[in-house]
């Protein structure tokens, strides 16, 4: 599409079937640049279709789960979370729940900590996805635009790298 | 004239033809009537969702087990007053401490309130001010604890019965991803909480099983309720048969049914069923007694596809219709009504003494206010 933008803005000055002919070859140019594309991003697509959410890429993790998974794990995020002593990170909790009010009843410790912001999935729209298969808990981290780190866990795999990385001081 | 009248027949064959179900059928003596529709406020620490509740017939009030996960409680709603009275809160540290129970009790009186931890084991006699009076671990309970089955025991609506100091519960089988493995396994336990032994009751997964051998894991757990007779009314989910269970004797008998709306449950194909088969089949749902005109009342969940219409919305277990089937002292079914999806919370509906309560807490539900628990309150009545 960029380059169509730019195409259009510099031929002004050809004759008219010049500029038809440029503008047939550079729409099958673009038509199959969409085809080689990089197959979507489904969470991004979950954070900004879904949840209406802009995805903040300058630095930022998403620890992304149903609240109606094992209580174990919840709990040890929400412990992992409160004790955290890294205000330059942006961590966002995406989850998903059937009212905003039960998230909220269990993450009210989290509320004095400015540095973590909750995104509410209260159509449960996460269940359906595929990178959410069998109900695992999800992390994210992007960095300038490019996801950088993505992994499941729960309260016994991956628990130990997502504690790192949520204390890891980047910028 | 000829073509368009065979015409005109074949469309009217093809529109009849194509038409559901009824969805009520008029023969029935009997009318689920909408009286009023109620909202009761409750404040932040309670959930607008719950999984467990039990009538009290002579106070007229529903005990809830809370599900918010910090707060470990059992509301008293009453509902004359239609409003919370009483909060029980329990502990999970120091002598009262009862370890997340999962939101499993049976409320006999102030005094004598059950609560089961499904993680330690452990069964609690508890109090109204949340103090435990005694704890009973399942394992010194039995020679082999194993022998019950998972002790993953539920009590509250449908699930659990009080009488002469046995507490009769329902069990969770110990393979449930194998359940050829489980035929042996009591469906049901006696607790005598004197003795602190417990009994096998009778009836085992057997007898779901020789009906389905891949059971949903949410499926498993029959639905239980007494009648006044000294009998359980036990159903499993997939099946059409009441089974009458006699306390006394530990004997019990079949009693089939038949909805309007659909002939056989569906059975589940292969575990890869799992995520789609809870939307996509007929399941029991809820199973009550009403001991004033002696009426069974079942609830089931009607089967619609996971992915539905042109816009591809995906439906969830709160899009489902279902029925309200009521049997009387002879089990035999004298009505049953179909509600649409989307609008009602079935797990959080219940009777009382005089009507149907149908919970309007469902998410899918435009009008639904997670700070009130709503409710639209149904009347039996007679036609004529």
């Amino acid at each position: 599409m960029k380059i169509l933008m730019k195409t259009i803005s510099v031929m002004k000055s050809f004759n008219l079937k010049t500029k038809i002919s440029i503008v047939i070859i550079v729409v099958v140019l673009n038509c199959f640049s969409c085809l080689t594309d990089k197959p979507s991003d489904e969470f991004k697509s979950y954070i900004v279709t879904d949840l209406m959410h802009e995805i903040n890429t300058k630095n930022s993790k998403y620890i992304v789960f149903s609240l109606y998974s094992c209580q174990d794990c919840l709990i040890k995020i929400r412990e992992l979370l409160t004790k955290l002593d890294n205000d330059e990170n942006h961590i966002y909790l995406v989850v998903a729940a059937n009212s905003k009010k039960e998230i909220r009843q269990f993450f009210t410790v989290l509320q004095k900590h400015k540095s973590i912001e909750i995104i509410f999935d209260t159509k449960m729209a996460l269940v359906s996805k595929d990178f959410y298969n069998d109900g695992k808990n999800n992390f994210y981290q992007y960095f300038d635009e490019e996801l950088i780190s993505s992994f499941s866990f729960d309260s016994k795999n991956n628990f130990i790298k997502l504690e790192e990385i949520l204390n890891q001081k980047n910028y | 004239m000829k073509t368009i009248l065979y015409n005109l027949l074949l469309l009217f064959l093809l529109i009849t033809s194509c038409s559901d179900k009824p969805e009520d059928n008029n023969d029935y003596k009997f009318n689920l009537i909408s009286s009023e529709q109620i909202r009761i406020p409750i404040d932040s620490a309670v959930s607008p969702f719950f999984f467990q509740s039990q009538y009290l017939k002579q106070q007229n009030q529903l005990i809830i087990a809370n599900r918010n996960l910090d707060d470990e409680s059992l509301l008293i709603l009453d509902l004359d007053e239609k409003k919370i009275t009483k909060k029980i809160s329990y502990k999970n540290e120091g002598k009262n401490d009862v370890q997340r129970s999962s939101g499993a009790f049976y409320y006999h009186n102030k005094d004598s309130i059950f609560l089961i931890g499904p993680h330690n084991k452990k069964f609690y006699i508890t109090n109204d001010f949340g103090e435990v009076k005694k704890t009973i671990p399942l394992k010194d309970a039995v020679d082999v604890l194993d022998e019950i089955g998972q002790p993953l025991l539920l009590m509250g609506t449908s699930s659990g019965h009080y009488e002469n100091g046995i507490i009769t519960f329902v069990t969770y089988p110990i393979n449930a991803n194998n359940m050829s493995d489980s035929e042996s396994d009591p469906a049901i336990v006696h607790l005598d909480i004197d003795n602190e032994r417990i009994t096998r009751g009778s009836l085992t997964y057997a007898t779901s099983i020789k009906n389905d051998i891949k059971q949903h894991p949410e499926y498993i757990m029959p639905l239980l309720v007494p009648n006044k007779d000294e009998q359980l009314i036990i159903l499993f989910r997939l099946s059409n048969e009441l089974i009458i269970y006699n306390l006394k004797d530990k004997t019990f008998l079949s009693k089939p049914f038949k909805s309007d709306f659909f002939n056989t449950y569906d059975k589940m194909k292969s575990y890869d069923e799992i995520p789609s088969f809870l939307i996509e089949s007929f399941s029991n749902k809820k199973l009550l007694f009403n001991e004033v005109n002696n009426y069974t009342y079942l609830f089931v969940s009607h089967k619609i596809p996971l992915i539905d219409g042109e816009e591809k919305v995906e439906n969830t277990i709160y899009s489902k219709p279902f029925s309200i089937l009521i049997f009387n002292k002879k089990y035999e079914k004298i009505y049953e009504k179909k509600f649409d999806g989307n609008i009602y919370n079935v797990e959080l509906s219940f009777i009382t003494n005089k009507e149907v309560f149908l919970s309007l807490n469902n998410p899918k539900n435009e009008n639904f206010d997670e700070n009130y628990f709503g409710y639209e309150i149904f009347q039996l009545k007679n036609k004529n």
